[in-house]
């Protein structure tokens, strides 16, 4: 999983170009709300399929060992995690500012 | 993620001890075998572990994305002590005096290899169980 990628499209930056001047804070298609989120499933789902071609592997017989099994689940549990964690955050910011007062 | 490296050099080191394992249950099963393909008894079997330290393997790793500072199996090797000479005349294997041959496996010595792989199969977990929770204990960060 890739933590530089969450940090690259971090919301937190558009936050901080968006406070200075309202001319620097183009519309940009890349780093919003929903490229933050996206990016970080992605990362969840590598960690994901690889947990669940090991267990497949395992089920068939083809020689898996338990513990790589067990790593790659840990591994998919742990990127979940992070993954609900940087979905709060963001859900967290994004309410933040719906609820500022124009 | 750094994590999961220090998770990867765990794997390999219980993916290590599993083939020790591997290799102590044949020692332990061929403990009387006086007979092999190559001829003559069983021979004891070890293992041989390298850590990937050296320059070459250092340089393909990182080139591969692998994580430095693994264990792995690269031999298996026989135990060249001399066989156990047992006087058995009724042996179909024994010599002209009534010695048979047989594994130079020492049945109490492979107890205690045995112990020692399970034992470092734990601690391989154990490090494991020790990264995910400080992984978890991470994502508590300003919760």
């Amino acid at each position: 999983m890739d933590l530089r990628g969450i940090g690259s499209t971090s919301y937190l930056s558009n936050l901080e170009s968006a406070g200075k001047t309202a001319e620097t804070s183009k519309p940009q298609g890349k780093d919003g709300f929903k490229d933050a989120l996206l990016d970080s499933i992605k990362s969840v789902e590598a960690a994901r399929s690889e947990a669940d071609e090991s267990v497949a592997r395992m089920a068939l017989g083809k020689g898996e060992d338990i513990h790589k099994v067990m790593i790659a689940l840990e591994k998919a549990d742990i990127s979940f995690q992070l993954m609900v964690q940087v979905r709060n955050k963001v859900v967290g910011a994004y309410e933040e500012i719906m609820r500022m007062g124009v | 993620m750094d994590f999961f490296g220090s998770m990867d050099i765990s794997a390999s080191g219980l993916e290590a001890q599993r083939i020790r394992m591997n290799v102590i249950a044949g020692n332990l099963a061929n403990a009387g075998a006086t007979r092999t393909e190559k001829g003559g008894p069983y021979r004891r079997k070890d293992v041989v572990f390298e850590s990937s330290s050296t320059e070459f393997s250092k340089a393909l790793e990182t080139a591969s994305g692998k994580q430095q500072g693994s264990v792995k199996v690269v031999d298996i090797v026989e135990d060249n002590t001399p066989f156990r000479k047992v006087y058995d005349p009724g042996h179909p294997d024994a010599d002209k005096e009534g010695y048979v041959s047989m594994p130079n496996v020492s049945v109490p010595n492979e107890m205690v290899n045995l112990i020692s792989a399970t034992r470092s199969y734990q601690a391989n977990i154990t490090a494991v169980n020790a990264a995910k929770s400080m992984a978890a204990k991470a994502l508590e960060i300003g919760r």
